[in-house]
């Protein structure tokens, strides 16, 4: 006999065959446009500068300590943090619209799964499957950036931390996939809200949530006089591409508590328009 | 003997338009229910409120559960085939399996690749790339493989060449259907079905507007291929339904002994699909 763990795990198997293209693809392809970026700086270099940079390079990751280093991996990564937040809002804007669209629907409601597990599955998804594959790219990124360095290096007959650089990529990996889905559970209201949209919307399911969260902010902005909305839009845009806060106090902070409350109301009503949206 | 289905003055609306008027219904344990009724009579509607799939207003228990605030648990006792193919596309058979072993807890993976071997539906691809009458047979035999007391199909055949439509019904009645196990079927394809069915419910208009056993409507209802000469003695008896069929007026009596009827033509049990016809223009819901 499956148990419910067991059971919620073949939904988020699921969910990731469904969608792998997305899951797999949009990291795939900003991995592989960093490392075309990066080989063409190198390319562009005269031979003396690629020397001078690899000497700078290399000296600060041997003589910085491994926590001072930990931001070079963690600024590598910022790229990965915009295709992130893009592949979740495509995959959030699709994954309860498209199977009504498809009436395959059907075929999920004749299953004993119930509407929040479904739900709650997406949720899940969102914030730790696609950190988790966005975070492998970026490991794969990281260590393909390691071995060219050794080989740079060595070319040059310069002295290379190997293994001091290899520690710092996974330790930058595991920061960023720790700081995404942290961002997802801060971000929850936003993925209630997309949540919500795709559920309920019988066409163009992003432009409904995108169109309404303005005519919000504009009726804000008429009616009370006063931006809260954009502000917090624009603290969320902000804390997305730069924000690296500290772990634990975010975890148990007043803001994650209120991001919860507000996005499991939207979750609620995203179950609700899965079950009752005929 | 115990309903399967108990539902008491259901109603659903869709604006101004009642989908479902006040509709009672009972089914009851391993009988097969044909629901008949013309395009927009609520067929849909109601086999959807039986999945707990639509909100509706009324009384209403399947398998014991009222499926608004069990839908999931009662998916363990019921199953479901729409008219169209419901399968995701872009699933393999084998991932299909593979889902439904791991979310359904009375589903028999052997069973369902046994049933899958008789066919020639490949394991590997993508259920987008079967033809119709490929999916229909899939679906049915994953359905089959779940051990549910309930089965719902809407219109299921709709849409398959004859070879299929036959495999599908001789599957249902030679594999799955054992007298425990319940099965509704909605269909316009009456004639395909009505040597099947154990039990009859019309629809029109969101109402039932006939709900018999078979054996009973054998008795209730008469149809006589009026001798010439008997046809003003058969008019005089008020029957339901008349028509001219290649010359030859048919009668169809509800109520009616048949010994009052004899001697006035062939007497016979009428065919679903005319008694249907018979009952709807009974109503005067329907144009001749």
């Amino acid at each position: 006999m499956r148990t419910e763990l067991q059971r919620f795990g073949a939904l988020l198997r699921k969910e990731f065959i469904e969608h792998r293209n997305l899951f797999v693809v949009t990291p795939a392809v900003f991995s592989l446009l960093m490392l075309l970026i990066g080989y063409l700086i190198v390319l562009a270099l005269p031979e003396s500068n690629e020397r001078v940079l690899l000497e700078q390079a290399s000296s600060l990751l041997l003589d910085l300590p491994l926590r001072s280093a930990a931001i070079f991996p963690v600024l590598l990564s910022a790229p990965f943090a915009p295709a992130l937040f893009l592949t979740s809002i495509i995959y959030l804007t699709v994954c309860l619209y498209q199977d009504r669209k498809d009436r395959s629907f059907l075929f999920w409601q004749s299953m004993p799964v119930s509407d929040w597990h479904a739900v709650l599955a997406r949720v899940v998804t969102t914030v730790f499957v696609i950190p988790a594959i966005a975070a492998a790219f970026l490991l794969i990124c990281l260590l393909v950036l390691t071995l060219w360095l050794q080989f740079a290096a060595s070319r040059f007959d310069l002295p290379f931390a190997f293994g001091k650089t290899l520690l710092l990529a996974l330790d930058g990996t595991v920061l960023f996939y720790c700081f995404a889905w942290l961002h997802g559970l801060l971000f929850m209201p936003i993925i209630g809200w997309f949540l919500l949209f795709s559920a309920w919307s019988r066409r163009v399911p992003f432009l409904w949530a995108v169109g309404v969260l303005c005519i919000l902010a504009l009726l804000e902005a008429w009616l009370l006089d006063s931006i809260y909305f954009v502000y917090w839009m624009n603290w969320s845009a902000r804390e997305l591409v730069l924000g690296y806060p500290d772990i634990f106090s975010t975890l148990f902070s007043y803001d994650m508590l209120i991001a919860l409350a507000l996005g499991g109301v939207l979750l609620w009503g995203a179950t609700l328009m899965r079950r009752f949206n005929d | 003997m115990e309903n399967v289905v108990a539902a008491r003055a259901l109603e659903k609306t869709y604006g101004s338009l009642k989908a479902l008027d006040g509709v009672d219904l009972a089914i009851s344990a391993g009988s097969i229910c044909g629901l008949i009724g013309p395009n927009g009579a609520g067929k849909t509607t109601t086999l959807k409120a039986l999945l707990g799939l639509i909100d509706v207003r009324g009384e209403l228990e399947v398998a014991g559960m009222d499926p608004r605030a069990a839908r999931h648990s009662l998916m363990q006792e019921v199953c479901f085939i729409a008219d169209v193919g419901i399968l995701p596309g872009w699933m393999t058979t084998r991932r299909l399996l593979d889902y439904v072993e791991s979310v359904h807890p009375r589903f028999d993976r052997t069973r369902a690749e046994r049933l899958l071997a008789d066919t020639d539906i490949p394991a590997d691809k993508r259920i987008r790339a079967l033809s119709k009458g490929m999916i229909t047979q899939l679906h049915l035999s994953v359905v089959m493989a779940i051990d549910a007391s309930l089965l719902v199909l809407d219109e299921p055949t709709i849409g398959l060449d004859i070879m299929y439509r036959k495999t599908f019904y001789d599957r249902l009645l030679n594999d799955y259907y054992d007298g425990s196990r319940t099965i509704v079927i909605s269909t316009h394809q009456v004639e395909e079905i009505e040597h099947l069915l154990t039990h009859l419910l019309f629809i029109d208009k969101g109402r039932i507007v006939l709900d018999m056993p078979v054996p009973e409507m054998a008795e209730h209802y008469v149809e006589v291929a009026v001798e010439p000469a008997q046809r003003e003695r058969a008019l005089s008896l008020d029957p339901m339904h008349k028509r001219e069929l290649l010359g030859q007026l048919v009668c169809i009596y509800a109520g009616v002994a048949r010994r009052h009827l004899e001697g006035l033509g062939e007497l016979r049990t009428p065919a679903v699909a005319d008694l249907f016809v018979a009952k709807l223009k009974r109503e005067g819901n329907h144009e001749n």
